[in-house]
């Protein structure tokens, strides 16, 4: 057996009372002026869909009753309670859960739909594939148009990036007398950028009220806001 | 050059509305450590079209903390375990 770490709490903090990874049993241990809440599991578990929901739920446990922990990533996995010791005394969690006390993350995806079309359309057939039955010298003339459009498409992506991150940090500025902490950064998938914001739990209604006014100001970029979520962007 | 519509080919992954697609992406990027993803496809609606964009790859930047990659037979973000690819 082994030990699953979930999160890390204030040391006040109550027993979990929610079930955890494959409906396994949730327990708190105390140490170092600190709660971990943790599992046994039999060997490091495999990332599956229903598993990253099990290990999300037990972290909003605690969000729900009122406090923000510092929230672990899924797959860490200690020898056994006495490690689990040792890493409290070894990681600065005060520090941490400071830095995230009474706060919940909210995520502002800047999605470009055209880039994302464009990727959809390249990913279902290659562009403008050159044609066999056109002939010979037709597939040459036709191999230059497809590099060329490559290019294109490479100089496109270039100036969307940049003005998908004009825009999560237009959205940054506009958000930031909520905002305790930021990452901006581009996103791959979808295509745009990805902001996560660190907000006050009790302005998180101001702040999404806000955030989703905002999604107007910056057609043909989508804005979707999600959360709140446990501060997980914003630990470790 | 494709027609974003007429390049969409029916595909069989799972398709939510906007939201919940990007709620999911957002969990997954946020539960998993970066570097680690789970392979499938979510299908996202964008302005009525339904636009494939999360063909996910296997990267697996982060070994420590899965501990053995060989375990990762990630079934994904397919509704019925069906996994692509």
């Amino acid at each position: 057996m082994a030990v699953y770490l979930y999160c890390v709490l204030p040391a006040d903090a109550p027993d979990p009372a929610v079930s955890g990874l494959d409906a396994a049993p949730v327990r708190a241990l105390r140490a170092s002026g600190l709660t971990a809440w943790l599992g046994d599991v039999p060997s490091t578990p495999r990332p599956e869909l229903d598993r990253i929901r099990d290990h999300d739920r037990v972290i909003r446990s605690a969000m729900a009753a009122g406090i923000t922990p510092v929230p672990i990533r899924f797959g860490q996995v200690l020898a056994d309670d006495e490690a689990v010791r040792a890493h409290l005394a070894q990681r600065d969690y005060a520090r941490e859960l400071a830095h995230v006390a009474d706060a919940v993350e909210f995520a502002i995806r800047v999605i470009d739909p055209e880039a994302v079309a464009e990727e959809a359309g390249a990913r279902a057939k290659p562009p403008d594939a050159p044609s066999v039955a056109a002939g010979t010298g037709a597939v040459a003339a036709d191999g230059a148009a497809y590099m060329r459009l490559l290019a294109e498409r490479m100089h496109h992506s270039e100036g969307r990036r940049a003005r998908a991150l004009d825009a999560a940090n237009g959205l940054d500025r506009a958000l930031a007398q909520w905002v305790r902490d930021r990452r901006i950064e581009p996103s791959e998938r979808p295509a745009g950028a990805a902001v996560a914001h660190l907000v006050q739990a009790s302005a998180a209604h101001a702040y999404e009220a806000r955030a989703k006014e905002l999604s107007d100001d910056y057609r043909p970029l989508r804005l979707v806001v999600t959360g709140p979520w446990p501060p997980y962007s914003f630990v470790g | 050059m494709a027609e974003p519509g007429d390049a969409l080919e029916p595909h069989e992954e799972w398709s939510l509305p906007e939201y919940e697609s990007m709620a999911l992406i957002e969990l997954v990027n946020r539960v998993l450590d970066k570097g680690v993803v789970i392979t499938g496809e979510v299908t996202i609606s964008i302005g009525g079209v339904d636009l494939v964009f999360l063909g996910l790859q296997l990267i697996l930047s982060s070994v420590q903390t899965l501990e053995r990659a060989e375990g990762l037979n990630l079934r994904g973000i397919t509704p019925h375990g069906r996994s692509r690819r």
